[in-house]
């Protein structure tokens, strides 16, 4: 009671001199005009009293220090043993990389093209980013630096040149490429045991499978639990849709959630549509258990690296490391085949992949003048050499890299090559759809073949229920 | 007249307060409020990054197209669950952890209070890499334990029905720590003498429970939960990002997860931005439920 009657003086005591304060005449409203201006002026000032950027230097500065964003991840990553190499000789340039991972990386390339930020002088850009960053304005055409430049494109294979060039201009020269292609295991395959005893079961030769009924087929031959699958379907939603479903498995029928873009309409709930949905969702009962949740770098890469599967659907990626005694059971046990398709005549070879340093458009001069300079000693012979020594790009995009002796020793890439050279019928040229819509769909992809798999759904209800909420996406973007 | 005089005081001094607190008000005011409007702004446009950087004013088209969409039901749902589901199992067993602490003495309540609290100050996304270290179908250790104790492993991330059950599982070891903490000190507050009164009448542990404990901690459990429901509801995103990615198929897709693929992986802003307005509503009538609760029993 005592306390209480003390806090009361204090209470009085204190209102006095507030009385004869200005303080204590301020209503209440007013206090809360007052916060809220405050908020605000010092909002605007932040807005609009933004420093003036710097006048660019008339002279080439001492010392440049190029940004790099990257995404976390082996190819981009890659690149830092370059930087290194690169210091070494020329002192007068640093590299200071940004590596994060892909979802942060995509939102720092959204931030500089939209805020104009100038934060980044060279960018890791993939073959599907690198047309719409150059819209975009993000960066800038090669060939505004590099004067000799056709000399490098006519080493690239020719598929490569419509995802890096647009309106006689060049944004990327790509230190690799990449496809999908169907790893499997000639072991199994070639052995006279194994092929009498399929033709015996299903009545044609064994081969690695061109036709989504062989891929059934040979899946289920080759299922022998716990030590043998015949293939492991990707059940993580972006690994499905990029590997099996979107990229791949709709393109080999044919199909394309862009197929009428004008019209926001999609072609994939028709009877090619709806028979890629049964054989993914069959391919499920010849998977090793957990596919549900797999993907390619946590699971199917081990499991065929280990041995435990026939057929392996993939990137040409892990290709050195089944190659790799130390990491792999498989050691020249492996072969490469085409992607199959709805019949054989394909087309069998569709998504194309790669990447390389691009320029931002908004750095500074003397960093753009010295980015080219670093690309232009990247695209050495001996330096593109050393990269694919890595085996972390792979394939290397300059062909002629291939022919040196010690690559091919290395990468051993012949299979691919040829399997290209022959077979790869549709490579088309990566999309700002890729990036953007596709997003949106990718775990409906998944939903749809586990609503078969569990039952809940027929394959024909599945794609249209698919399909229905692929041209809502599509309505909701125009 | 003295009682009129103090309560002029009162507020004159009550003004001084908000007047000294106006610079740090003015900071959430810019940090919490203009976002909050901002947003609420951005859901009547068209705004999609990848295509333009031009905004084009729809009204609510983007409201009739969420609430006409099955998936915005099953994210709704499935975050519903996740918030009920681990709120639930980590205040049972937080209450429990609790009063076992409240009995342990001297250095080891501290030692074990300590060690108990380290899972809530990870990151969520190491909170989802422990997570799949745990329950991953090939490498987890939870399944390694169980197929080498007794033959059988569990679909624990491949399971429709089982994979938000282990989302629930994970985020309670995270953040049962916040219960713990939050009962163990209402526990400790509870005046000696009447325990000593319960004591002396012959109360079982149980009887103590019952009749002294639940009732002192009632306004608590309600505070406790009500906290924990908003920040479960609205905060559920890095576990299930890196452990499921919302999978398989759609079993585990949650509020948070799809304005963050929508925002910034689609950069569709505008129905990003709509689908934050509904998560605002439902984490406003969650603080109204806090306010009202607060008031209750405080």
């Amino acid at each position: 009671m005592k306390s209480y009657i003390n806090h009361s003086n204090i209470f009085i005591s204190r209102g006095r001199d507030m009385k004869k304060s200005t303080m204590g005449m301020i209503s209440t409203p007013i206090l809360i005009v007052l916060i809220v201006g405050v908020a605000v002026v010092a909002f605007v000032s932040a807005w609009y009293l933004k420093p003036a950027p710097p006048p660019p230097a008339p002279e080439r500065p001492k010392e440049i220090v190029l940004t790099y964003l990257c995404e976390a991840g082996p190819e981009p990553e890659v690149m830092l043993k370059a930087f290194d190499k690169y210091s070494d000789l020329h002192p007068d340039v640093r590299f200071d990389p940004d590596v994060t991972p892909r979802d942060i990386a995509r939102m720092k390339v959204m931030s500089e093209i939209t805020e104009k930020r100038g934060t980044y002088d060279i960018y890791f850009t993939w073959l599907q980013d690198t047309l719409w960053m150059a819209d975009a304005g993000a960066i800038d055409p090669l060939d505004k630096y590099i004067q000799n430049i056709s000399s490098y494109l006519e080493k690239y294979p020719d598929f490569l040149l419509t995802s890096i060039q647009k309106d006689g201009h060049t944004y990327s020269l790509p230190v690799y490429w990449n496809s999908l292609c169907m790893f499997y295991r000639t072991d199994l395959f070639e052995d006279s045991a194994e092929k009498a005893a399929f033709k015996a079961k299903y009545g044609y030769d064994l081969r690695p499978p061109e036709t989504w009924q062989e891929w059934i087929d040979t899946a289920e031959f080759f299922t022998r639990p716990p030590d043998l699958y015949g293939y492991c379907i990707n059940g993580k939603a972006w690994a499905f849709y990029w590997d099996e479903y979107g990229v791949s498995g709709l393109q080999s029928a044919g199909l394309s959630p862009f197929a009428d873009f004008e019209n926001n309409r999609v072609n994939i709930n028709g009877t090619a549509g709806v028979e890629l949905l049964e054989t993914l969702a069959e391919l499920t009962k010849y998977s090793p258990p957990g596919w549900e949740a797999g993907d390619w770098f946590t699971f199917g890469d081990q499991l065929f690296a280990e041995g435990k599967l026939a057929m392996w659907h993939n990137w040409y990626y892990p290709w050195p490391t089944f190659q790799n005694p130390e990491k792999s059971n498989v050691v020249g046990k492996v072969g490469v085949s085409v992607t199959p398709s709805v019949s054989e005549e394909g087309p069998h070879m569709g998504q194309l992949s790669g990447g390389g340093i691009t320029i931002s458009a908004i750095s500074s001069e003397w960093d753009r003048q010295a980015a080219a300079e670093f690309i232009i000693w990247l695209l050495k012979p001996e330096n593109q050499k050393e990269l694919a020594l890595t085996g972390e790009l792979f394939i290397p995009a300059n062909l002629d890299i291939l022919e040196d002796p010690d690559v091919n020793a290395f990468l051993k890439p012949q299979p691919f090559i040829e399997l290209v050279q022959t077979r790869g019928q549709t490579f088309f040229r990566p999309s700002v759809e890729l990036n953007e819509v596709q997003n949106l769909w990718v775990s409906e992809s998944a939903e749809a073949l586990m609503k078969i798999v569990r039952g809940e759904m027929t394959a024909k209800e599945a794609a249209d229920w698919l399909a229905t909420h692929m041209e809502k996406v599509l309505r909701e973007r125009a | 007249m003295h009682k009129a005089r103090a309560r002029s005081a009162g507020r004159r001094l009550e003004k001084t307060g908000i007047l000294l607190a106006a610079p740090a008000l003015a900071l959430l005011v810019l940090l919490f409020a203009y976002p909050i409007f901002f947003n609420f702004y951005m859901s009547f446009f068209r705004l999609n990054l990848y295509v333009s950087t031009e905004k084009t004013f729809i009204g609510f088209d983007n409201y009739v197209s969420i609430l006409q969409d099955s998936l915005f039901y099953g994210a709704l749902m499935n975050t519903t669950f996740f918030a009920l589901a681990s709120v639930a199992l980590e205040f049972i067993i937080g209450l429990v952890l609790a009063l076992l602490l409240s009995k342990i003495k001297g250095i080891w309540m501290g030692i074990l209070g300590a060690a108990l609290m380290i899972p809530m100050f990870l990151s969520e996304i190491i909170e989802g890499v422990v997570g799949q270290l745990l329950f991953s179908p090939r490498i987890g250790l939870i399944n390694a334990f169980t197929k080498s104790l007794f033959g059988v492993e569990f679909p624990w991330i491949t399971s429709k029905t089982l994979a938000m059950w282990t989302i629930v599982i994970v985020d309670t070891w995270k953040m049962l720590p916040f219960f713990i903490l939050i009962f163990l000190a209402a526990i400790v507050s509870i005046p000696k003498d009447m325990e000593e009164a319960m004591n002396l009448d012959g109360a079982s542990t149980l009887q103590q429970v019952r009749y002294l404990i639940i009732p002192y901690m009632l306004p608590v459990f309600a505070i406790a939960t009500v906290m924990r429901a908003i920040d479960a509801f609205t905060k559920v995103f890095g576990v299930v990002y890196v452990i499921t990615f919302g999978g398989p198929g759609l079993a585990t897709d949650v509020v948070p997860l799809r304005i963050f693929n929508l925002a910034l992986r689609a950069f569709h802003w505008g129905s990003a931005a709509t689908w934050g307005v509904f998560a605002f509503l439902i984490s406003t009538i969650l603080v109204a439920m806090y306010i009202f609760v607060k008031r209750r029993w405080t």
